[in-house]
């Protein structure tokens, strides 16, 4: 007869040998297929915002038949090689959680192209009005001040960096604003820095 | 027509019956509303938390069932965790890489399921004490009697919320969309309605003691 | 001496009619005073904004006696006695321009979970006005939130000839929103602010009338003086603080003048059965509900506060009580009651 500890030790060895193949086993069934669909929101939004077509079965060719992914430290810039708009992530802190989107713009960099919110957490209805596309759409033909950059007002007064702010949704408007600057002039200093266009 | 009426009286029949509607676990036993409230704005993330729940049920009140004879005593509650663990990490990484938009929507709660009450409820109560296929169907009707709560509130507040079901629209183009009926508060009136209904018609009261 | 367990009485839900009632259930005399005075109110938007807030009030009225006529049926009682007063709150509490059947809505929601589901008036854990106007605040902030508009550029308002349901008024562009306002109340003067020519909700602006009435109904006796005392002291202390060492803050008078502060502060906030029965009791309350309503105001994200303070106050009034060693349950053989009061 078998001593009760050493049952015990023995069931969950078994137990736990069973357990982590079975786990094993799914992750190799399923990885490749997670990897791909954590690439999906930002490649599409950035197909999207140059105009591609794509499918879910196909955005990850598409993706890289089309754009430049260049890597530098602080920023990671996506080139579109026809039009040469230039993508990258902008984050920050919402009024109450993280913002992630993406701005594309012109070779120039200064004018938007396009805008996308990837994930925000803002009230529903009122500073969660950043991520719908009605709002979105105002961003597109905006030039940046290269000095200061974007201008999110409930006033406008009709100048190029001029969008409208959010309606009951005040804060949220100048947590954007303020995250579109900080990163715009990020990533025009490295931009510049690395001489401009691609290579 | 005689067979359906036998039917009636099977353990099979009974079993399905506690976990529908008699001692269902969301409006009976309130169980495993955190889950419940979270994810049911919209139709199609209730149906797939729900298909997900029903699962794991199955899954680990079968697994427990079939070793019940090998679990020493004093280590079963590890035991249930660990294969109710797997099931889920399992179910998760099936949405993540066959569902994203889902998985996405759902967020954490998917791994919360583990701790979802209803799963180990049933393997202490029900799979610890029964064979294999009694033990599949219990898991079955808890699991649908979870699927068909969490359905029908998803299906006031998508429509409140949003004016769809299943995205289909269902309010007039002239709709406002509820916005309280997409975060939690708006699941609390709804299952607080509904358990209130229930209980009414069910004339099941808890009694003072 | 504990707050009574309402889930612990009666055999149904539909039955519960032996729960206690709150200690300081005001007499009818005294509900018809303060339906009266918010009346007044009520008379004094139709001449600033125009008459479409009466169908704002009557939508409310008709919305509020259909539930109450089916839980008091449902029941075999009397419709409740306190019908009036919730339906008259909220219509005073929305903007003027809202859609009717938001109006509804909000006190269909007040009336049945705020009110009915308690065991009606001298029951209830929040004050049901608040709770209707909660809902429809969180629901549909973009109407709520800013759909007040400028009496001063248009004059009372018309109902449309064609939609009933709507006014003639381009929300579009004559909309005033509340959060901006709130921030920079413009360029009112005090005249604005007394006679109610400034933007805000249908009985929030007359502050005149608000104060002069909510300073008669403390006389009668309707209500005590404590509360909004405590409230509007608070909040005029803190904007005080804030604009020595900050910036961006409204001076202490005009953060009373603009929004629900004043209005809530007289007419709702002293509800007595939803807050503290101590003098004490009620000072910490008012106090509690100045504080909340200005983080929420000036610091978060929430619009106004004025809504979400007094309903997070409502439900830390028991605590109040029992740090006082007061006890709300009117039980008709109890002792402890008598001790209490």
């Amino acid at each position: 007869m078998m001593h009760p500890h050493v049952k015990i030790i023995s069931f969950m060895v078994v137990l736990g040998l069973i357990v982590s193949g079975f786990l094993v086993g799914m992750d190799l069934l399923t990885r490749d297929r997670i990897e791909r669909n954590q690439a999906y929101r930002l490649q599409a939004a950035i197909l999207a915002a140059n105009d591609y077509d794509f499918t879910i079965g196909n955005f990850a060719e598409v993706f890289e038949a089309n754009i430049d992914t260049i890597e530098t430290d602080e920023i990671t810039f996506y080139v579109d090689q026809d039009s040469g708009n230039i993508s990258f992530v902008i984050e920050g802190g919402g009024v109450w959680g993280p913002i992630t989107a993406v701005m594309t713009l012109e070779p120039d960099f200064r004018t938007i192209v396009a805008m996308r919110v990837l994930s925000q957490e803002e009230t529903p209805g009122l500073g969660g009005v950043v991520a719908e596309a009605d709002y979105l759409a105002k961003y597109v033909g905006v030039i940046l001040d290269p000095e200061t950059g974007i201008n999110i007002t409930h006033n406008p007064t009709g100048a190029d960096n001029e969008v409208d702010a959010i309606t009951g949704g005040t804060r949220t408007s100048a947590s954007f604003e303020w995250m579109i600057n900080q990163r715009y002039q990020t990533a025009k200093q490295v931009w510049e820095d690395r001489g401009g266009d691609d290579e | 027509m005689i067979k359906l009426i036998r039917m009636k009286y099977t353990k099979w029949y009974n079993i399905m019956r506690e976990g529908l509607s008699r001692n269902n676990p969301i409006l009976i036993a309130v169980l495993g509303i955190c889950s419940a409230l979270a994810i049911t704005n919209r139709v199609d993330n209730a149906i797939a938390m729900g298909i997900g729940v029903t699962f794991v049920i199955i899954a680990s009140s079968a697994t427990v069932s079939l070793i019940r004879q090998f679990i020493p005593g004093r280590v079963r509650m590890v035991t249930y965790m660990a294969i109710i663990s797997t099931f889920v990490i399992a179910v998760q990484m099936f949405m993540e890489g066959f569902l994203p938009d889902i998985a996405e929507e759902l967020g954490p709660y998917v791994g919360l399921i583990i701790t979802n009450c209803i799963v180990m409820g049933r393997a202490e109560a029900f799979a610890s004490k029964n064979p294999v296929k009694y033990t599949v169907i219990d898991g079955l009707a808890n699991g649908l009697g979870y699927l068909f709560v969490l359905v029908s509130i998803a299906v006031v507040r998508e429509a409140l919320a949003f004016g769809t079901i299943l995205d289909m629209r269902v309010m007039p183009s002239t709709w406002v969309n509820w916005t309280v009926m997409a975060i939690a508060p708006g699941g609390f009136f709804i299952l607080g309605l509904y358990i209130w209904i229930m209980r009414s018609m069910t004339k099941n009261y808890e009694t003072q003691g | 001496m504990a707050r009574p367990n309402f889930m612990e009485s009666g055999d149904g839900f539909m039955n519960e009619t032996t729960a206690p009632v709150h200690i300081n259930t005001p007499t009818e005399k005294k509900l018809w005073l303060w339906t009266g005075f918010l009346g007044v109110l009520l008379l004094a938007a139709v001449v600033i904004f125009g008459p479409y807030v009466l169908f704002i009030a009557l939508t409310s009225y008709v919305v509020a006696l259909i539930i109450e006529w089916a839980f008091a049926k449902s029941r075999g009682m009397k419709i409740d006695r306190a019908w009036m007063i919730t339906p008259m709150i909220i219509t005073l509490m929305l903007p003027p321009i809202i859609p009717l059947w938001i109006a509804g809505v909000a006190t269909g929601f007040g009336v049945f979970f705020g009110k009915a589901i308690f065991g009606g008036h001298g029951r209830t854990v929040f004050n049901p006005a608040l709770v209707g106007v909660l809902f429809v605040l969180i629901s549909f902030p973009s109407q709520l939130n800013t759909q007040w508009f400028e009496p001063k550029d248009h004059g009372p308002l018309m109902p449309s000839t064609e939609n009933i349901g709507h006014p003639d008024f381009d929300v579009e562009n004559d909309a005033v929103s509340s959060p901006a306002l709130l921030r920079i109340p413009g360029n009112y003067t005090t005249g604005d602010f007394l006679l109610g020519r400034t933007a805000g909700a249908v009985g929030e602006t007359f502050m005149i009338g608000i104060i002069t009435l909510g300073i008669g109904l403390m006389l009668l006796k309707v209500f005590d003086w404590r509360v909004p005392l405590a409230l509007l002291g608070t909040m005029v202390v803190l904007t005080l603080i804030m604009n020595l060492v900050g910036t961006g803050y409204p001076s202490p008078v005009t953060s009373l003048l603009v929004g629900s502060a004043t209005f809530a502060a007289f007419f709702v906030a002293p509800d007595p059965v939803t807050s503290p029965i101590k003098s004490w009791g009620k000072v910490v309350y008012g106090i509690g509900a100045g504080i909340l309503i200005f983080l929420i105001r000036y610091e978060a994200a929430a619009v106004d506060g004025v809504v979400f303070g007094l309903i997070i106050m409502n439900a830390i009034t028991p605590l109040i009580d029992s740090w006082f060693n007061a006890s709300s349950a009117e039980t008709k053989t109890s002792d402890e009651t008598k001790e209490a009061t």
